[in-house]
Order: structure tokens, then sequence, then C-alpha cells
């Protein structure tokens, strides 16, 4: 067990006690029976693990419920973390082992292919059906950005898209990369690249639309906002 | 530098790998190649791309997983960790293989008593044994052997004595035919003879349960027979003093 001398801040109440302790003393105080550590520890990684896991499977009820049960199982093998690693990296190297069952799983599992579909009222039928080969750019026009990223991201190989994931969002270095993936090093660097590779030939069609560069801008703008506050 | 190169090297120079040297010379080609600056152009736009556009999970996330939580402790505290297949190491198999072995061993016994040729004998007063043998008319002669048939004498040594009274004697092995063996925990009466004292005694308290239990329950059921006729009769009184009632009432 990793003991820490660090301890919440006493001036403070609730969360903002544990608010300055690394990743590292917050797992620390979890593992002698802090529940509140867990909790600040859920608050920051949360957000982090949903977006990384539905960016793999595609579905945010499934993505959710594979976020928690990597932040439970955190919680029950918590004894098991040594700071040989930073706690991220071992946070996400559940998740990854997690995700990488369910994929396979899911592969196991034949798709129902429903034949005779539920006729569809009149209201439900679309006037003018979009084009699916029409031009990207035109599609951008009434979609989320998160949609269209994870439309892209879902393109890419499952097996080039974790280490890429890994490292574009969540920063991971690349040994900590090839600690979560149980990878060479070089296999790694070379998935990384080819997945940028594909990433950025899904994209491209998208990276000539203005309205698609002022919508990034607006949102890094309000990221900065909510990093500050 | 060729622009395969250079790409490589934007690869690196995004993870911040590149050294200072490389990096010059990546700028110098990345100036004159516009495919190369449109190519770095993008990769970083997109980083920008995903990095702003992380989802968040639903509101309920934090009870739901606390809920979960609970019911994953209680679980481990229980039967394990509840998603995870207890793993299985040598010292698993080796006691797979030691119950399995036990077991075979169990009825292999158990077979070889059962096909034992089984015969009951007493000695009579000569000293012969008199052992109960099945003809093919389904009757039961007794077979006298003398003293010289040492070769047989030792198997059919008695190894079961009479415990209940009237249990004694050939007839009590022998039905339809067929000679049946004598089972300790039946109420044949028969007990190993090495046994004595208080395995006999307790034995034959326990026989005695058994056949008073067996009392009990005949006289419960007819008990409960007779209260089933007494109910019926019952409900024909009550209904023929309320039709009197009524009867007296019109009067």
């Amino acid at each position: 067990m990793y003991m820490t001398d660090k301890t919440p801040d006493p001036g403070r109440q609730g969360r903002a006690a544990y608010a300055d302790l690394r990743d590292e003393d917050l797992i620390a105080l979890v593992q002698q029976g802090q529940k509140r550590a867990y909790d600040e520890l859920v608050r920051r990684f949360k957000g982090r693990l949903f977006s990384f896991i539905l960016r793999m499977v595609a579905d945010p009820v499934e993505a959710e419920e594979l976020a928690q049960d990597t932040l439970i199982r955190a919680y029950i093998h918590a004894d098991k973390y040594r700071e040989i690693a930073r706690f991220s990296t071992w946070l996400f190297t559940i998740a990854t082992n997690l995700v990488r069952n369910r994929v396979r799983k899911r592969k196991r599992t034949p798709y129902m292919l429903n034949l005779d579909p539920a006729p569809l009222s009149d209201d439900d039928i679309p006037l003018d059906p979009p084009d699916p080969h029409a031009d990207p750019t035109l599609q951008l026009e009434g979609r989320e950005l998160g949609d269209l990223m994870a439309e892209a991201t879902a393109q890419i190989p499952e097996k080039y898209r974790i280490p890429f994931l890994l490292r574009e969002i969540e920063q991971l270095s690349y040994e900590e990369i090839q600690q979560v993936t149980g990878l060479k090093l070089g296999t790694v660097r070379s998935r990384i690249n080819r997945a940028r590779n594909r990433f950025r030939a899904n994209i491209k069609p998208l990276l000539s639309n203005e309205t698609l560069l002022v919508d990034l801008e607006r949102l890094e703008a309000e990221m900065n906002t909510n990093g500050e506050t | 530098m060729l622009c395969f190169t250079s790409r490589k090297l934007i690869n690196q120079e995004m993870d911040g790998l590149l050294p200072a040297r490389k990096l010059r010379s990546l700028e110098e080609h990345v100036g004159r190649c516009t495919a190369c600056a449109g190519y770095r152009g993008d990769l970083e736009r997109g980083r920008r791309l995903l990095r702003a556009t992380t989802a968040e999970p639903s509101e309920s996330f934090e009870w739901t997983l606390q809920l979960k939580l609970n019911r994953a402790m209680k679980e481990a505290a229980g039967n394990g960790i509840p998603w995870e297949e207890p793993s299985r190491g040598p010292a698993d198999w080796l006691r797979s293989f030691a119950f399995s072995s036990l077991a075979g061993v169990a009825v292999a016994v158990a077979f070889a008593i059962w096909v034992m040729p089984h015969t009951v004998g007493s000695p009579s007063a000569t000293g012969e044994y008199q052992i109960a043998e099945t003809v093919a008319d389904g009757s039961v002669s007794p077979v006298t052997l003398s003293a010289g048939d040492s070769d047989r004498r030792s198997l059919n040594q008695p190894r079961y004595r009479t415990l209940l009274p009237g249990a004694g004697g050939f007839g009590q092995t022998v039905s339809g035919g067929r000679v049946t063996r004598p089972n300790l925990l039946d109420r044949s009466g028969w007990v190993p003879s090495t046994w004595s004292g208080a395995d006999i005694e307790d034995l034959t308290a326990i026989a005695n349960l058994r056949d008073e239990n067996g009392r009990l329950r005949f006289m419960l059921q007819q008990m409960q027979s007779e209260n089933t006729n007494l109910k019926s009769l019952l409900a024909d009184v009550e209904i023929n003093y309320l039709e009197s009632d009524s009867s007296e009432e019109t009067h």
C-alpha cells in the first residue's frame, strides 16, 4: 500500500479540502479508507473516462456504464495500486481492458437485422432524405461538432484508436501508453502516427469549413473560461 | 528533406520529442513545402478539435455509481469480486483432481461391496456353518459346510448378526427369490459382528424410534381422515340447524 503524508486541508470543508491533493495522494487516502478522497477522484476523472470510452464504444449508455465499472474497480482494487505509475495510467489501464472485453464480446454477438421493419407513419418519413454521399461540409450544418468528431474517430481501427486517444486526449506519454496497452514502444509510436493520418483523412473535408473553425474557437474559449473558474 | 521524413518529424514534434537541431531543418522544409505545412496544420487542428469536444456523462452518473458501488461492495464481501471469475491456479486443479479421485474410489468401493457375493451364515451346534442359497425355483435351501471346507469358511464367517427381535434367520435376507443385502441403514436388523455395547444400544434405540415414528405417522393419518369426516358431519349439522331455525321463524 502506498502511504502518503498528505492529508486533506483541515481549514477547508468538504470537497475543497481534497482539491489541492495529487491523484496519487488521493488514492493513498482511499487505501486508508477515506471515501471522500474517492469522491474527489470520481469528480476529476468521470468526464475524461466517459469521453475516452465513448469514443471507443460510440454509445453513451454503454460508455457511462463502462466508466462506472472502471471507477468501481478502482475503488475495490485500490489496495493494489502502487505508485510506480501515475494514477491516471492505472485507471486508464482498467478502462482499456474493460473496453477491449466489451468490444470483443460485441464482435462475438451477431447483429440482429430486422428484415421486416415496422411500417413508419407518414410523419416519420422525411420528404427529402439526406444523401449519405453528399458533400460532408454541408452535413456539418445543424450537427454537433462532438458527433462529427466521434464519427471521425470511430472510423479509425480499434487497435490504432486506443493509443491515439490516450495520446491526443489524455496526453499520456508514449511510455504510459505502453504500460496501458502492453505494446512495444515502437508499436505505440507507429500506431499513433497511423491513427493520426487516418483521422486527418476523415476530417479533411470538414477542415475547410469556416463554420467549424469558428465553432472550434468558441469551444476552446469556453473551455478556457471554465478552466479559469 | 523529403516530405516522407518531414511528416515523421512533424509527428515527433507534436509529441514534443523532436530535438532542436531537427526542428530547425523541419521548419525550413515546411516553409518551402505547402503540402507539409498543410499536413501539420491539419494534425494540429484535429488535435484541437478532439480536445475541445470532450463529452460529459449524465447528471445521474455519480449516484448511479454510488448505487453500483454499494452493490459491488456487498457482493465482494460475500462472494468475491462479482465481475471476475475466480482464478484457477494449480492448487485449484489439484484440489479438483483429488476430489474426483476420491469420488471415483468411493464409487468403486461401493460397487465392489454391492457386487461381492453375499451370504449370511450362523454356526450350528456342531461347528458347521449353514448358509442361505437361492435355488432356481426361488426357494431358499440351507447349505451345510463342514469344518474341513476351510477355503470357503473364511468367506462364510458370520459377518453380520441380528439386532432386532425377529430380524434374524435366513428368511430375513431372502425376498422374491433372491438374496438381499443386509443394510445398516435399513430395518433389516443386521449389524457387523464386531459391534457391541453402546453402538448396538444406540442402533437399537434408533430402530425403535423409527418404528415409533412410523406408528405415530400412521395414527396421524388416521386421525386426519377422521377429522375430515367429522368436519363434513359438522357442516351438515350446522346447515340443518340453520334450516330448522329459519323454519321456526317462518312458522
